[in-house]
């Protein structure tokens, strides 16, 4: 496999190595034990049947795969720039959560005279230097940021599987009750596999073998978290990731852990810069945006406004404030919506086709219904409800004016509009 | 933590007035140390969100307070002891 190759798998990777989902794991499996394992290996299956639903080649413009061309042609113009805005949101919300993350890994594993919020904004300001350096630059370097995240993981594993096979080591076992909200948390944990590419060759290999790696870490992981940590201390810890690794090798799981919380980070922001920019210049390809968005030079720009963004979330406090949690979790919802509307796209696509289809479009639209469920569930199981849904309701309050306004012929896609050749 | 922030409160001497923003003192990590297990020491952990979920260190029985709801934890809390916030 050539390292270009390997792109758009850590790309579609880079949600899944992040610390916010090893939280989410880590309490998980202390709230339900095997079984919220069962549920994540039912939550790859389904993700990965979304994944040669909504990636099948058919679907794939002359530019490769675009989940805003998918949209467009299955839903329609104002779902299409919805959907891709709500999307959208989560470049900035979800970096600003997972830079203090990183931050506090830095100064409390590594160096500690470090101020955390320091090296938050070094991280930032490195990821943006690569972005400015060019796409290419900066998709290069993210297989090297998630190799990175899972070579530090896969080190750990071996360490945690031989205290697994020793009973004497096993922690006791107190049965914690599995709340609803996380029993359906497995199917965000694989989110990622959604993003655009300019490959025009099938596109459904890397996500399948992205979930693929996802699926066979969280299973490990999980089954040497439960081994190694008392179910109850997992489900309640807010690092149970940080506590799994000091468990099975002391202060040296501790490094490799918060390796993997830093580069895991590194590879998170990247990807999302990555896939987020593309996506805006698809928006302006197809007169969505103004044309100007989709220029190649915008590809630049968006990583600068977005960590500009992310800047004045840090500096205004926002990491302090318990409704960052909410409001990353609303955006969260939204990009399970996204999926939700991309499996319709190719419901109504499929039913509108004259030509035979490998896959039924029933199947297409019962994986949407499937997915927009557990969205809506997850909404509504959620602590914040409100702030969930008013988060939600802003972001078409927002695009339906704005898609109002703006002329409905849409102008031609402009030659090179922000895409390369690569991967 | 090296430059742990530590807000003082000494209750001995509390009455509820904004005069006393002149008596908060910082205090060094080591300090704290030399203080922690003692009887009269309450410590308040002031930090909130993903400033406290993502902080793998803590202060073993430091109890979690809102920093700006003063009234509360000051009603809460013995007024002969000292009090100890921290927020980084």
């Amino acid at each position: 496999m050539s390292w270009a190759s390997t792109i758009p798998v850590t790309i579609a990777l880079c949600w899944m190595l992040t610390p916010e989902v090893m939280v989410r794991l880590g309490n998980g499996v202390g709230e339900g034990g095997l079984f919220f394992l069962a549920l994540i290996a039912g939550a790859a299956l389904v993700s990965g049947l979304v994944v040669i639903v909504i990636r099948q080649p058919g679907l794939q413009t002359g530019h490769g795969y675009e989940p805003t061309a998918v949209l467009l042609r299955g839903l329609g113009r104002r779902p299409a720039a919805i959907l891709t805005a709500g999307r959208t949101s989560l470049a900035v919300l979800l970096p600003a959560g997972l830079l203090v993350s990183a931050g506090y890994a830095f100064n409390e594993v590594f160096v500690h005279w470090f101020p955390n919020f320091g090296f938050s904004f070094i991280l930032l300001a490195g990821i943006v230097l690569l972005h400015l350096a060019g796409e290419r630059t900066a998709q290069t370097m993210q297989p090297v940021f998630v190799t990175t995240a899972l070579g530090c993981l896969f080190l750990l594993l071996p360490a945690g599987l031989a205290d697994w096979r020793s009973a004497a080591t096993a922690p006791e076992t107190v049965q914690t009750s599995l709340t609803l909200s996380t029993a359906l948390s497995p199917l965000l944990l694989f989110l990622g596999y959604d993003g655009p590419s300019s490959d025009n060759r099938d596109q459904r290999r890397p996500a399948l073998v992205a979930i693929a790696i996802g699926a066979l870490l969280f299973l490990a992981l999980g089954l040497v978290a439960l081994h190694t940590v008392a179910a109850a201390r997992l489900a309640e810890s807010t690092l149970p990731h940080m506590l799994v690794a000091r468990e099975i090798a002391g202060q040296p799981g501790r490094l490799l852990m918060g390796g993997a919380v830093i580069a895991g980070v590194a590879g998170a922001v990247n990807g999302l810069f990555l896939m987020t920019g593309r996506s805006l210049a698809d928006l302006a390809g197809h007169g969505l945006l103004p044309a100007v968005a989709g220029r190649p030079v915008m590809m630049r720009v968006y990583p600068v406004l977005f960590a500009g963004l992310i800047g004045v979330c840090l500096m205004t406090g926002l990491a302090g404030h318990e409704i960052l949690e909410d409001l990353i979790e609303a955006a969260l919802l939204l990009w399970l919506a996204h999926v939700a509307g991309l499996c319709f796209a190719v419901g109504r696509i499929a039913k509108k086709s004259d030509r035979p289809t490998t896959l039924p479009p029933l199947l297409a639209s019962g994986l949407g219904l499937l997915v927009l469920s557990f969205c809506l569930l997850l909404a509504f199981t959620h602590d914040q409800v409100l702030v969930t849904i008013c988060f939600c309701g802003a972001i078409p309050a927002l695009v339906l004016p704005f898609s109002a306004i703006w002329p409905a012929k849409p102008p031609e896609i402009p030659q090179n509009s922000g895409r390369n050749s690569n991967p | 933590m090296n430059k742990l922030l530590v807000l003082i409160l000494t209750l001995c001497s509390f009455s509820f007035s904004s005069a006393l923003a002149a008596d908060v003192k910082l205090m060094e990590k080591e300090e704290l140390q030399g203080l922690l297990g003692t009887k009269d020491l309450v410590v308040l952990d002031v930090r909130a969100g993903m400033d406290w979920s993502t902080s793998e260190l803590k202060i073993k029985g430091a109890h979690r307070a809102d920093g700006a709801d003063f009234n509360t934890w000051a009603e809460k809390y013995p007024k002969n002891g000292k009090l100890v916030l921290y927020c980084a």
